[in-house]
């Protein structure tokens, strides 16, 4: 293989996107499918081929050489292939989504954006990391934004936090360079886990402003709050690859820089809590909180994709628990649930974007019913609900389990069990879900609402097909695993095709779909059997004799989906949920303060010799400070 | 390098022919302001590419330290190279796309060019203060020229501002003359060290205070905002694009070779310590002006201060004194004028076909003119620093030289970082307004093909770049070597030289 493909990942889709830039919008929209295809055939290629390097040297600085580098690693690989294979189905997805009535502009961007994907997950030297981490930050506020008012104000939000991070990055490059005189990653990797014998707070400050910057990207606490804007305001069909692939990016950083540092790192040079690294222990808790968070707030929205938004952030939380374990098992885990959460949560927001693309309706209590017209993207969001709540035989079980299995082997239980509760509050939220969006009574406005287009359809049903063959046989996924671990220095964990074994237990995928394919056998032949139904009109309903349009109560509040869960919101009352928010929001308008403070100098031309004074002033202050 | 005197002298006279032929030949007086400003980017562009070695040219026979010499070397090069283009494409700017203006416009910017050129070149403090009063004078009026009421508020704030900076300035010459006999900034150099520890801090004191007036430093800015929302458009661009450039350099050189002896060895005037200065004036000014810029309801406002947060993050730099540091700061000074020309030239196309300058009321303006808008954007991501574009080299050199560097620079690093969140925030909020779905429809944009021409160069040349920095790293490897006083190709060794010493 020639090294020229791991260029050409990156290139081909960046210049595919700039050459559409003047390209009508349709057109720009098959291209963006067509790039796919070539992107995942050139991924598929290079399967074999761990190791294969390009690299770009050239001097610039008196530091000497910069370098570019990509290479395939087998974590890297791993990434790509699965973001790749979800990639196309979106794409595939979008080719129907975009029609006459619904195009946006945003294919060219979102091209861009699948370069600077490739490049994420190619790149061996930070200095390209940056580049394509930052390439792909600003295309995709583009995208979020699509020339909506409403939708970029949740852009910038999330612009503003993930380039925070991002600064953040940008600080720990520098000082991992200026102490290791390298730009690879592999290597400051290992030098940054031995300095934490010798220069401990060094170190530590290093990791922790890498920390923040894949934080902020894969919205965990204190970031947790992007998603619920910017995934509900984006365009629908790139909503499935925002939650789907881009808040993999920070878990993808993790994995590949700071969990590695920490599992490097010599026993002993630091204090251990519950058999990790404290750091790690810290990070148990910030992404069980997150969860939590996560979970409580999805289960009191009302708004279809801000909750599944908000069940995104949940479920990195499930996947920041799983590294932070600091073991081979927490590792797969956490690989494993990624892989999942991508193809769930893509089929499920894919599945709200076709009954969104039809009704144009987004808040649940106006939809209902709309099983009996769009069947197939009931089954997608059935299914994807499934995986999502970790109920067997559906791919997200066997990660959750897994993940369980990770933190019994650390004796976690604290953080068990908090992981337990927000994966218990998901059949909440996920089932509230289902019903008020697709089972009930279908609204006279929605009778004649059509079944999602031919591609949209078909994309969906391959979505479904990819979440049922990890739950039957882990191993399709699982078998990539350790490869992955061994390249960081963990040990194997023992899988094959159909069954995984954990700390505890070891389970089969294909006896659990067998037992539960006849369960579901049995249920819907007494379903059969049972009584007959009785169909009721989604406006017969009992108002004790009063007109509801009295008291201004429209149809709409009949239906129950609305404020469904209200009687047990003030079990959480005592939760400072939004604290976080208000406290950027305060943030931002001292910011807007001060800068009309110091506008206001400049206003009035009676002080401008003032100002010329108070200036002389602070140049003697700053003079002799020491 | 002879030809370096032309640098100077030819706009100069340029400008002396317009007033007599602008009466009877106004159109051919025009012509000659723009055929001498592209050959003086010509000249200056060739002079650049056939450079060696740093020369001190000797004027009239009278050797320093009692003449006025030039002392051109690559930095001083480098500025006069993207002085002179940024007045040419603000010059071309106005002549085609602008409001129609009296000849007397034209003059004023060959004086500007030349002033600006003359306060990069020169090697005597005097020369510079001569400089910088026509610098001034003819910014004045070049910002009066424009908006009424708001151009002359402008010119009046700006002119305020920069006597009471010029009066300091010549106080401090005063002074030096009076103890160190020369006014040579070589001579200074070695002179300012024997000098009384109070005197010689009174003098950085009185010279910094005009330098940083020029330089748009908080607190001594407070002319900024208003002469650029009151300038023309394309005075706006050249007081973004090229007077920094100017004051930028002139910053540096007073650092490096006046108060010490080249770079790296800013010397302490007892407790008084110019370091901590320009550190900390450097920090509050990025502050200052990214969190004003963000209340901005101002387009060319918000601009302005954006330029004055980079002026704080380019003076910050210069206070780090290192290779590296160096680099990062001719790039961040090419950078930032390349991106502030682009961004005032689509800026004054908004102005004009909107009649606001409140950019809230451009919703969809790019909708509707598309060019305009993706050239916009262009312009926001080459002054933000995101890789790709021109001004990622000069923010990531500099961050990392200020880590690389002893004390407490590292502190500065973390809130200029935090603060260009702030500076994306405004930008990308302007750029997507742009694209954003308008209520009414919008008005479109009518352009000259000069106007495309000029500023899809800009727009090449920022990304250009930034995707292949090598032609410029090339040039910029030999600078901090002639800034450095310890070896014989500095500027310091190379001026005593002249003087036969």
């Amino acid at each position: 293989m020639s090294p020229l493909f791991l260029l050409l990942l990156v290139v081909m889709p960046v210049g595919f996107g700039l050459v559409s830039l003047a390209l009508p919008k349709r057109l720009s929209w098959f291209l963006f499918f067509f790039v796919n295809i070539l992107v995942l055939g050139v991924v598929f290629k290079l399967k074999s081929s761990t190791g294969l390097t390009w690299d770009l040297k050239f001097n610039l600085f008196s530091t000497g050489a910069v370098s570019l580098k990509l290479a395939v690693t087998h974590l890297g690989w791993f990434f790509l292939a699965i973001s790749s294979v979800a990639t196309i189905l979106f794409s595939m997805f979008s080719l129907d989504f975009n029609d006459r009535k619904h195009a946006t502009f945003a294919a060219p961007f979102w091209m861009i954006l699948i370069g600077a994907t490739n490049g994420i997950f190619l790149s061996q030297s930070w200095i390209a990391f940056f580049f394509a981490w930052e390439l792909m930050s600003w295309t995709s506020l583009l995208i979020i934004g699509h020339g909506k008012t409403p939708s970029f104000k949740a852009g910038i939000y999330y612009y503003a936090l993930s380039f925070f991070g991002t600064m953040a990055m940008m600080a720990g490059i520098w000082l991992l360079y200026h102490r290791t005189g390298s730009w690879d990653i592999a290597t400051t990797t290992l030098r940054i886990a031995a300095d934490f014998t010798t220069h401990r707070s060094f170190a530590m400050t290093v990791t922790a402003l890498f920390a923040v910057g894949f934080l902020a990207k894969s919205a965990l606490f204190p970031f947790h709050m992007w998603p619920q804007m910017a995934h509900a305001e984006a365009p629908d069909d790139f909503s499935a690859y925002l939650s789907g692939i881009m808040i993999k990016y920070g878990i993808y950083g993790l994995a590949l820089f700071v969990i590695p540092v920490f599992a490097m790192t010599p026993k002993g040079t630091m204090k251990i809590i519950s058999g990790v690294p404290w750091p790690m222990y810290a990070l148990a808790w910030i992404s069980a909180i997150t969860s939590v968070i996560g979970t409580v707030m999805a289960i009191f929205t009302n708004d279809m994709k801000r909750l599944m938004a908000w069940s995104t952030v949940a479920n990195v939380g499930y996947i920041g628990v799983a590294l932070s374990t600091n073991s081979s098992l927490g590792y797969a885990a956490a690989l494993f649930h990624t892989a999942n959460h991508m193809i769930f949560k893509g089929s499920i927001f894919a599945a709200l974007a076709a009954v969104k693309f039809r009704t144009g309706e987004r808040e649940m209590h106006k939809l209902g019913g709309l099983a009996y017209v769009m069947p197939i993207t009931f089954m997608t969001f059935l299914l994807g609900i499934i995986a999502a709540a970790g109920i067997p035989p559906l791919s997200g079980f066997n990660s959750k389990w897994m993940i369980f299995q990770a933190l019994f082997e650390k004796k976690m239980v604290f953080v068990a069990t908090v992981i337990f509760f927000s994966s218990t509050g998901a059949f909440l939220y996920l089932f509230r879900a289902l019903h008020t969006v697709f089972l009930g009574q279908l609204s006279p406005r929605f009778r004649h609402v059509k079944e999602a287009p031919m591609l949209m359809s078909f994309s969906m049903i391959i979505l479904m097909i990819l979440m049922l063959i990890p739950g039957i046989f882990p191993g399709t996924v699982t078998g990539f695993f350790n490869n992955i671990l061994a390249s960081f220095g963990f040990a194997p964990i023992k899988t094959t095709l159909n069954s995984m074994t954990g700390s505890t237990a070891s389970i089969n995928g294909t006896v659990i779909a067998a037992v539960f394919g006849l369960a579901v056998l049995i249920v819907f032949i007494m379903f059969l059997l049972g009584a007959r139904q009785h169909k009721v009109a989604m406006m017969d309903n009992y108002t004790c004799g009063e007109d509801p349009e009295d008291w201004k109560v429209g149809p709409e509040r009949y239906h129950y989906g609305y404020d469904f869960y209200q009687p047990i919101k003030p079990l959480f009352a005592w939760m400072p949920l939004g604290a976080v928010e208000k406290l950027y929001e305060t943030l931002r308008r001292s910011i807007e303060r001060f800068g009309n403070l110091v506008s206001s100098i400049s206003a009035d031309g009676s002080r401008l010799g003032w100002t010329f004074v108070i200036g002389i002033l602070i140049i003697i202050v700053t003079g002799v400070m020491k | 390098m002879k030809y370096s005197i032309f640098l100077i002298v030819a706009p100069l006279a340029a400008a002396f022919t317009i007033p007599m032929l602008g009466t009877y030949l106004p159109r051919l007086s025009k012509l000659i302001a723009a055929l001498m400003l592209l050959a003086g980017t010509a000249l200056s562009a060739w002079l650049l590419t056939a450079y060696k070695a740093q020369t001190v040219i000797v004027i009239g026979g009278w050797m320093p330290p009692f003449g006025i010499s030039l002392h051109v070397d690559l930095l001083s090069l480098i500025s006069v190279t993207a002085v002179y283009g940024a007045t040419l494409m603000a010059t071309l700017y106005q002549l085609f796309d602008g409001q129609e203006k009296k000849p007397y416009f034209y003059m004023l910017i060959l004086l500007l060019t030349a002033a600006l050129n003359g306060m990069i070149l020169t090697g005597d403090l005097f020369n510079l203060f001569v400089f910088m009063e026509i610098a001034g004078i003819s910014s004045y009026a070049l910002i009066a020229s424009g908006n009424g009421a708001a151009g002359v508020r402008g010119a009046l704030k700006y002119m305020i501002v920069a006597s009471l900076a010029s009066v300091a300035y010549l106080a401090a010459i005063a002074i030096i003359y009076s103890t160190a006999g020369s006014l040579n900034m070589a001579t200074v150099a070695s002179g300012m060290r024997d000098l009384n520890p109070v005197v010689g801090a009174l003098v950085v004191l009185l010279i910094l205070a005009s330098v940083f007036t020029e330089m748009e430093i908080f607190p001594f800015n407070s002319w900024v905002p208003s002469a650029y929302q009151g300038a023309p458009s394309s005075v706006s661009a050249l007081l973004s694009g090229a007077v920094t450039v100017a004051a930028a350099y002139v910053a540096l050189r007073m650092s490096y070779i006046v108060f010490g002896q080249g770079m790296g060895d800013i010397i302490r005037y007892g407790k008084f310590n110019v370091t901590n200065i320009l550190f900390w004036l450097g920090v509050i000014t990025v502050i200052t002006g990214q969190a004003a810029a963000y209340a901005q309801a101002d387009a060319k406002k918000m601009l302005a201060l954006s330029s004055v947060a980079q002026m704080g993050i380019i003076l910050f730099a210069i206070s780090i004194a290192s290779d590296l540091a160096i680099y990062g700061i001719v790039f961040a000074v090419i950078a930032h004028s390349l991106s502030k020309l682009l961004l005032f030239m689509v800026t004054g196309k908004f102005v004009s076909a909107s009649g606001t300058s409140h950019w809230a009321k451009w919703k969809g303006l790019g909708r509707e003119n598309p060019l305009s808008g993706g050239l916009f954007l262009i312009g926001a991501l080459g002054i933000l620093g995101i890789p790709l574009f021109a001004g990622f080299w000069g923010k990531f050199s500099i961050i990392g030289a200020a880590f690389k560097a002893p004390g407490v620079s590292w502190i500065g690093v973390y809130i200029i970082l935090a603060a260009t969140v702030v500076e994306a925030v405004y930008f990308f909020r302007l750029a997507h307004l742009l694209f954003e779905e308008p209520e009414t429809k919008p008005v479109s944009i009518k352009s000259s093909i000069w106007f495309r021409i000029s500023t899809a160069l800009l727009a090449a040349a920022i990304i250009g770049i930034g995707v292949y920095p090598a032609p410029i790293d090339k040039k910029v490897r030999k600078i901090p070597t002639e800034l450095s006083s310890k070896n014989t190709e500095g500027y310091i060794s190379t001026a005593y030289r002249a003087m036969g010493r």
